[in-house]
């Protein structure tokens, strides 16, 4: 009995062992991509696009599996390192921070699986492709618009509301904000991270209007953060404080349209996307890619609507509901 | 008769361990709000005492479930990813009963938040199962609920924020006779009823002989499975309650939210006096535990102290907390 079920089993694992590299050889070519978390809607809206645009454009060049790196540069490697081992043809990644994967992107082109960075970079000397932008840039344009237009000048009192604290985003755009701050002379009464969240952001702020009631602009490092804030602002009844972020989130566009944002910043959404797409495909069939660094734009009420219509999917029918709610 | 003796019996030497058990904590309290009203001038202003409460309204809605769970000795990690979760249901409920039935605001916000109540009793009924029928650990069991609960929330709202919820914001936002927030309304209501439930009814009293000695409290014909199981439920009611209101006050339905809340509950338990042990613990503790966490970050906030000092500051008092208890807890020693 002992020796026909061993029997049995060595024949299952043979057949299988045949099967996977008979399918193996047939399959397209495998693609991971691991998004920095789920739960950031911007890196989240980005995947969304990318997988409209494969399924329309790419679907029977190569296969998707997608991963929640869930904000955690730990996870993401151990990711890069699965999926190096299992053999993916390419890794398309959101990366939390420019240095920690440098190692693993490294071994994994060195075992033969492409990268591509998307919505950010790293610093591994050329070994992967990217598709990034300046998140200094993107700091900066909103100081530069609110100087233009008055808002900011010597001695006008902002606050900062950093993403998580080590991150390249988060740091870009702190440094765009301060930078330019200082340099006109503005007083920047806190600067406090609120880890990217919405809920961090707003009892933070509900305690600076208390304590700083005399602030007259503040500075986020995202959509969701300046959410929080403008939450805090509506229920101590201050509509008086201008409000920047980064991302042009949806609700960001809602609160840009409603007036209740003064500006937000859009990253090439479409670009991050779908250049992605291209870039695996390219990569995968051997030809060459070149890395690109995309410009991000001041998005204000005149181009909100433009915004939601193509990065965000609605009708003009919905642009109007918005105004209406 | 030595007058001189009887004098010194009648007049107990003053013990800390005593003085700590009745009143400590309350002491802690008072000295925290005088330290913090120097710290920061606005510290005793009225928005700001408001704001305080407002804020910790949530983490001690649900440290009120909690207490009960440590009480018998077991324990939730799973309320953060639960009230995240249940949030979203019942701002999404909400929203689809108020635009497709055109149910009115009212009746509406009931079925939307005895929905919630419904799923989260759903979910903590069965991991109370689980930790019961098969002696499983709590901490196990519930962190996989945790896990579970967070991607149910992300498949449920399709991992985006509900936006646009209507009326059921004021839930969170709202104030009674436009003053009390409401959600230190129900923190006050619910401390109430579980304190009631504690200290005035047999289920209080057979919680805490559980927690004290489970093999006792069996043998005293205490029907312990299903009084832990009873405590999880009033948990779920607890957590059901404190998702409708985080989510209403964040005025949109975000399944990544509420990471970590379930340990704010517990420190705040652990500060007012709850033991992981089991056996001991109050819910008057609990909620002073819970206003001396968010006092700590108030006024570190208020003073413009960077988020990362007040995480060790936090830990500190959390480590502080936990000595004393030990040490206050450990019999009639001076201390």
């Amino acid at each position: 009995m002992k020796k026909v079920l061993a029997l049995v089993l060595v024949t299952m694992l043979a057949f299988s062992m045949i099967s996977v590299s008979a399918v193996a050889e047939t399959a397209l070519p495998r693609v991971a991509f691991i998004c920095k978390g789920y739960s950031d809607t911007y890196c989240y809206l980005v995947m969304q696009i990318f997988l409209d645009y494969y399924e329309k454009t790419y679907k029977d060049v190569y296969t998707v599996d997608t991963f929640d790196g869930e904000f955690d540069s730990d996870k993401i490697n151990t990711l890069i390192e699965t999926c190096t081992a299992d053999k993916y043809d390419a890794i398309i990644m959101q990366q939390n921070d420019p240095d920690t994967p440098v190692p693993y992107v490294k071994a994994a082109v060195a075992a033969g699986t492409q990268v591509i960075i998307t919505v950010g970079s790293i610093n591994d000397d050329g070994e992967s492709f990217y598709l990034d932008a300046d998140p200094v840039q993107q700091g900066a344009l909103l100081v530069e618009y609110a100087i233009q237009q008055g808002l900011v000048k010597t001695g006008t009192k902002c606050v900062v509301l950093r993403g998580l604290d080590g991150t390249f985003h988060s740091e870009g755009r702190t440094e765009g904000f301060v930078t330019l701050l200082t340099e006109v002379g503005a007083d920047i009464v806190a600067n406090q991270t609120a880890e990217w969240s919405t809920s961090k952001a707003m009892p933070i702020v509900e305690s600076w209007l208390i304590s700083n009631p005399e602030i007259e602009c503040i500075f986020a490092c995202n959509d969701d953060m300046a959410l929080g804030a403008l939450q805090a602002m509506q229920l101590a009844g201050r509509n008086d404080i201008k409000v920047f972020s980064v991302d042009a989130n949806e609700l960001g566009c809602i609160a840009l349209k409603n007036g209740q944002l003064t500006a937000t910043v859009a990253q090439d959404t479409f670009g991050y996307a779908n250049g992605a797409a291209d870039f695996a495909a390219a990569l995968i069939k051997g030809e060459t890619v070149e890395s690109k660094r995309l410009d991000s734009k001041l998005i204000l009420l005149d181009q909100v609507d433009d915004v939601m219509r193509t990065v965000h999917g609605y009708t003009d029918e919905e642009i109007a509901k918005v105004v209406e709610q | 008769m030595n007058t001189q003796g009887l004098a010194q019996g009648n007049r107990e030497r003053f013990s800390f361990v005593k003085f700590y058990n009745k009143v400590g904590i309350f002491f802690i309290l008072i000295i925290l709000v005088v330290i913090c009203s120097m710290l920061s001038p606005v510290f005793l202003s009225k928005a700001n005492l408001m704001n305080l409460l407002t804020q910790t309204a949530v983490v001690s809605i649900i440290a009120c479930g909690i207490t009960l769970l440590v009480i018998t000795g077991n324990t939730d990690l799973s309320a953060g990813s639960m009230v995240a979760f249940v949030g979203c249901v019942v701002l999404g409920t909400y929203k689809s009963l108020s635009e497709s039935t055109g149910l009115a605001s009212l009746p509406a916000g009931l079925l939307a938040v005895g929905a919630g109540i419904l799923l989260s009793i759903a979910l903590y009924s069965v991991a109370s199962f689980i930790i019961t029928r098969y002696r499983a650990p709590a901490f196990i069991v519930t962190l996989a609920i945790s896990t579970s609960a967070r991607g149910l929330a992300l498949m449920y709202t399709n991992a985006k924020v509900i936006k646009s919820v209507g009326k059921i914001v004021n839930l969170g936002q709202g104030k009674l006779f436009g003053e009390i927030p409401f959600p230190v309304v129900f923190m006050v209501l619910i401390a109430v009823v579980t304190w009631v439930l504690l200290t005035q009814t047999r289920m209080g009293r057979y919680l805490y002989a559980i927690g004290g000695n489970p093999e006792s409290a069996k043998a005293a014909g205490i029907n312990t499975n299903r009084t832990i199981v009873l405590a999880y439920l009033f948990h779920a009611v607890c957590v059901a309650i404190a998702g409708a209101l985080f989510m209403s006050r964040l005025n949109s339905g975000q399944p990544a939210e509420a990471v970590g809340l379930e340990f704010d509950a517990i420190t705040a338990a652990i500060i007012g006096g709850a033991s992981l042990a089991g056996g001991i613990g109050t819910i008057t503790g609990t909620i002073v535990g819970s206003l001396i966490i968010g006092m700590i970050s108030n006024i570190l906030t208020l003073t413009h102290v960077q988020s990362y000092y007040q995480q060790i500051i936090t830990g500190l008092v959390i480590v502080f907390a936990v000595v004393v208890d030990i040490k206050t807890k450990g019999g009639s020693k001076r201390f």
